[in-house]
């Protein structure tokens, strides 16, 4: 006998960190049909960058879309900005750029890591990843003077200088880092909670990966060498041999591998950018205002992101259409519930780690 | 940035044409306001090719009934459920309330002089 | 298992890892952003920085002899420094401390009526402009007859 049940999954759910609502309908616990609303935090944020606020300040108000990787939204529509501007860049900005954002990389990757663990009832390693992320915390403290928002990258170049004595002091927490992820990759290797319970949970195949457009770890995870990174010259990220991290199966243990094996792409590539840090300005003068259309894509923590930014020779823009990661990741979301377990589904979410504010804007 | 001019009626025929998911990414559905006309944009990037975007677009008055595309891109529907949230277009299939509430402003994004 | 009980003795006797805060104090690295500091007699009253601040948390109260008042709302400032910046003669007329900033240090630092602010300085800009014509107006016309 099948007994067909309505679950409500969130607004307010102990297993989801943002506000997104699900309705899912089991058969013998079993998921078949999903229906999800994501307008919860809806804040208008298009309108005002193409209303209130000029050109020069985008960078500002965008970077405030999202809390864990405001700065590739600031640095996104910077370089869309710049493309309309023909401002030509110095190199040792470009070169800064990456560095913070790789950074925000290592400690939003993290934070998902964490995450996950908690959702595999292990709220032990949630407390210790987070204990350690505290540090890469620090390190952008010290690069940008802020903890959260870093307002580090402006239209022209970035605000900060670096200092050569940073130098010790990266490389110092570069280690602290490197120690904690080679621990706690471990962890996610050998313990029996996350890795032989996660495998085969939320696998989707490469095929259908691609037909749904996933983006980021979660197309990484199918075994699929796609990433932006590789795909743009935006920013020097060829100069630095920066390799694509793949891992197969498509499942929730895959995207950690992923994730996990990105942090040490990560801290690799800040100690490539460190030592082959260009001399020269950090800024260039800004002249004129932004006209025509660019459209600019950058490789966010959870996947791909978008800008197209339309000005006409006026200090406000006419249009700034954001799409976020996670945006492109939501259909692919609803369609892996499909057939999974009830018990599965706050994993499955976790595992895509989704960022609503994000989403809604 | 490659831009491609559609005609209203054979929308659907050419991106059929051209869409091969394993070889094309899809992107988003972009909308913009051209103050008396919209301007809808599908707009896709190639897997293999660097630097690669490539924008489909279509001039509609407002009360046009656009294509749907989403028997062509599967997951276009997210997209285009914004669109029609935030600009108020009709679009085939879609209906309205997927990003804002029915108690929220009307068309936000629309440039009302 | 052993090394797993090893590992849960040792860490009976680890440090913690939290700070013990009002014993303790927060490591603060250099450059860190804080409150936004303005100094009357080095400003030249040029406005700049009220024109780029993101948020609008510099405020100038235009009085009719042509000064000017300095407002600024650290509950609305994003702490991105673009004012210190962009400001002509910065370090000495506005700057940035270094320091942490305490919530609510004192009741005059919460300005509860900052947006009838924000419209006062409006209308007396508008004010102003009028006066400032209607006195160019009368000295054109003083002129001639003089």
């Amino acid at each position: 006998m099948t007994k067909v049940l309505n679950v409500p999954l969130g607004s307010q759910h102990v297993a989801l960190l943002e506000p997104v609502s699900f309705k899912l309908t089991t058969k013998n616990e079993r998921v078949v049909e999903v229906t999800a609303d994501v307008g919860y935090v809806h804040r208008g944020i298009e309108k005002a960058c193409e209303t209130k606020f000029k050109f020069k300040q985008i960078p500002f108000v965008v970077s405030r879309v999202c809390g864990l990787c405001s700065i590739t939204h600031a640095t996104t529509s910077t370089l869309a900005i710049e493309k309309l501007l023909n401002l030509e860049v110095p190199k040792k900005a470009k070169y800064l750029r990456i560095l913070a954002l790789e950074l925000d990389r290592i400690h939003s990757h993290m934070l998902c890591l964490a995450h996950t663990a908690e959702n595999a009832g292990y709220e032990a390693l949630f407390m210790r990843i987070l204990r350690d992320r505290e540090h890469v915390m620090e390190l952008q403290e010290i690069l940008t003077g802020n903890r959260v928002h870093f307002d580090y990258v402006c239209i022209g170049g970035v605000n900060r200088d670096f200092d050569n004595d940073l130098n010790s002091t990266f490389e110092k927490y570069l280690k602290i880092f490197e120690n904690f992820t080679t621990e706690i990759k471990e962890l996610f290797l050998n313990n029996w909670s996350l890795s032989l319970k996660y495998k085969g949970v939320g696998a989707i195949s490469a095929d259908r990966a691609l037909e749904q457009s996933l983006a980021g770890p979660l197309i990484r995870a199918c075994g699929l060498k796609i990433d932006v990174r590789s795909e743009f010259d935006f920013l020097p990220y060829s100069e630095l041999d920066f390799n694509i991290i793949t891992s197969d199966g498509g499942d929730v243990y895959g995207r950690n591998m992923v994730r996990l094996d990105e942090i040490f792409e990560s801290i690799r590539l800040i100690r490539a950018v460190i030592n082959n840090l260009p001399e020269g300005d950090i800024q260039t003068k800004v002249k004129g205002n932004p006209d025509g259309e660019a459209i600019v894509r950058l490789e966010a923590p959870r996947g791909e992101l978008f800008y197209y930014i339309k000005g006409s020779k006026k200090p406000n823009l006419d249009r700034v259409r954001i799409k976020t990661p996670t945006f492109t990741n939501i259909p692919s979301m609803i369609d892996m519930l499909k057939n999974q377990e009830y018990a599965n589904v706050p994993a499955i979410i976790a595992s895509f780690d989704p960022c609503l504010s994000c989403t809604a804007k | 940035m490659v831009k491609i001019e559609l005609q209203k009626d054979n929308i659907l025929n050419e991106l059929a044409k051209f869409y091969d998911y394993k070889r094309h990414g899809f992107m988003t559905v972009n909308g913009v306001d051209l103050g008396d006309k919209m301007e809808i944009q599908w707009i896709f990037y190639d897997y293999s090719e660097k630097n690669s975007t490539i924008v489909y677009f279509c001039l509609f008055d407002y009360e046009d009934e656009i294509p749907s595309v989403v028997s062509i891109v599967t997951p276009a529907w997210i997209a285009e459920a914004e669109v029609v949230d935030m600009f108020g277009v009709n679009i085939k299939g879609v209906n309205r309330g997927f990003f804002l509430e029915d108690d929220s402003i009307k068309m936000p994004l629309r440039k009302i002089s | 298992m052993i090394q797993g009980m090893i590992n849960s003795f040792c860490n009976l006797f680890k440090k913690s890892a939290t700070i013990d805060f009002p014993n303790e104090q927060m490591k603060i690295s250099k450059n860190y952003r804080g409150l936004i500091n303005h100094s009357d007699s080095d400003c030249i009253w040029c406005d700049v920085c009220e024109k780029v601040c993101p948020p609008g948390a510099i405020l100038f109260l235009q009085n009719m002899d042509g000064s000017k008042k300095y407002n600024y709302n650290p509950y609305l400032c994003i702490y991105c420094g673009e004012c210190v910046r962009n400001c002509p003669k910065p370090n000495e007329a506005l700057w940035q401390e270094e320091n942490i900033a305490f919530s609510s240090s004192s009741k005059k630092e919460v300005q509860d009526d900052w947006f009838s602010l924000e419209d006062e300085c409006k209308i007396a800009r508008v004010k102003y402009k009028e006066h400032k014509e209607s006195l160019k107006k009368s000295q054109k016309v003083e002129q001639p007859l003089s």
